[in-house]
């Protein structure tokens, strides 16, 4: 498995019935913000406060550690390696392991650049994104590749993501079979579009919940 | 004053794409959007690629392509239609506007579905990023 923007991940200090602490390196704002660890949702108040500071502009933390949330030390796993859809991953000690298609993983870490571009950022007006609408999106791509691994048994092809209209992010499979465009718009309330076609006749439209598996969706892309 | 012309279907209009919509130099659904009423464009009959990139703010961080007017107005809902911006012309906020006699817009709400069509048509580089 591909690590992406970790150093030297490791475990420290385990006890039995107390959460692993770990050590770690990779991307502050990541481990933050995150909310999905590889299957299990964490809320985000479970997770430690003084996650650390961020020592410098690069956003790139030269250590720390946390404290694991119950809902991860609990599973009972002696060897469980998890990983954060922003790229960063952790190892616990010992047995199970989780993955993430490579692909996925980096086409996300990559799209963060999206969050960069400031107000008008194209000479004509066009706002910046937020990043609860990255969230959304990545999050979505997230679910739809963990349904079609864990319920297919299929890799989802990797999208590009992209900066769309009007703060959305759009999610974009081009392949020699079919071409996809799922747009996820900056105001949750509005609904999130599709449209894919195989180049011929056959095609797909409407609306979707981000926040689902969209089986029909992940099955046509893998068909 | 210029009139509004007919651009015709076999004539081309030039779209000015910023680099951060194409960092790997390829054109996607996303180049194509709506800014205010429509998708800004230049009629090629009045403005050539270069023309069109400078009328960016910063022209070097732009690149030019062409769409063939027909090629837009195949797809259900699109219409390309001259738009010439008038001497002493301003603004939703004032501003001055330079005029253009080139000036045209895709009108047509920019939906998904239409976005991935029109990354489809036969589209060319006219200045690629970097030019």
């Amino acid at each position: 498995m591909k690590l992406l923007a970790t150093e030297s991940d490791h475990v420290e200090g385990e006890e039995p019935g107390c959460p692993p602490r770990l050590d770690f390196r990779g991307r502050l704002h990541d481990v933050r913000e995150h909310r999905w660890l590889r299957g299990w949702k964490v809320a985000p108040e479970q997770w430690e406060p003084h996650v650390i500071d961020r020592p410098d502009k690069s956003d790139c933390m030269r250590g720390g550690s946390f404290r694991i949330s119950r809902a991860i030390s609990s599973l009972g796993e002696s060897d469980f390696e998890a990983e954060f859809c922003h790229g960063v991953a952790m190892h616990l000690s010992g047995g199970s392991r989780v993955e993430m298609p490579p692909g996925i993983l980096e086409a996300i870490t990559a799209s963060r650049s999206i969050l960069e571009l400031e107000d008008d950022w194209d000479d004509q007006g066009s706002p910046r994104y937020s990043e609860t609408t990255w969230q959304r999106a990545t999050d979505f791509l997230v679910r739809q590749a963990d349904f079609a691994r864990a319920s297919l048994g299929r890799e989802l092809p990797v999208p590009k993501i992209l900066p769309g209209p009007q703060a959305s992010i759009d999610l974009h499979w081009k392949l020699a079979g079919f071409e996809l465009l799922v747009n996820i718009p900056s105001d949750a309330g509005q609904p999130t579009t599709f449209y894919g076609d195989d180049y011929r006749n056959s095609c797909i439209r409407g609306n979707l919940n981000p926040a689902e598996e969209i089986r029909g969706l992940v099955v046509w892309l893998l068909t | 004053m210029w009139s509004k012309e007919v651009i015709p279907d076999s004539s081309s209009v030039l779209l000015r794409v910023h680099k951060s919509l194409i960092p790997d130099a390829e054109v996607r659904p996303n180049v194509f959007r709506d800014q205010g009423g429509g998708m800004s464009v230049d009629w090629r009959e009045y403005s050539t690629a270069l023309e069109t990139r400078n009328r960016g703010k910063i022209p070097t961080d732009n690149a030019v392509i062409s769409l063939p007017a027909g090629g837009i107005r195949q797809i259900e809902g699109l219409e390309v239609q001259h738009d010439p911006v008038q001497e002493n012309s301003f603004d939703q906020n004032g501003n001055p506007l330079r005029p253009n006699r080139a000036h045209a817009q895709v009108i047509g709400e920019k939906t998904t579905e239409r976005r991935l069509k029109l990354s489809r048509i036969d589209w060319r580089w006219e200045l690629r990023p970097g030019d």
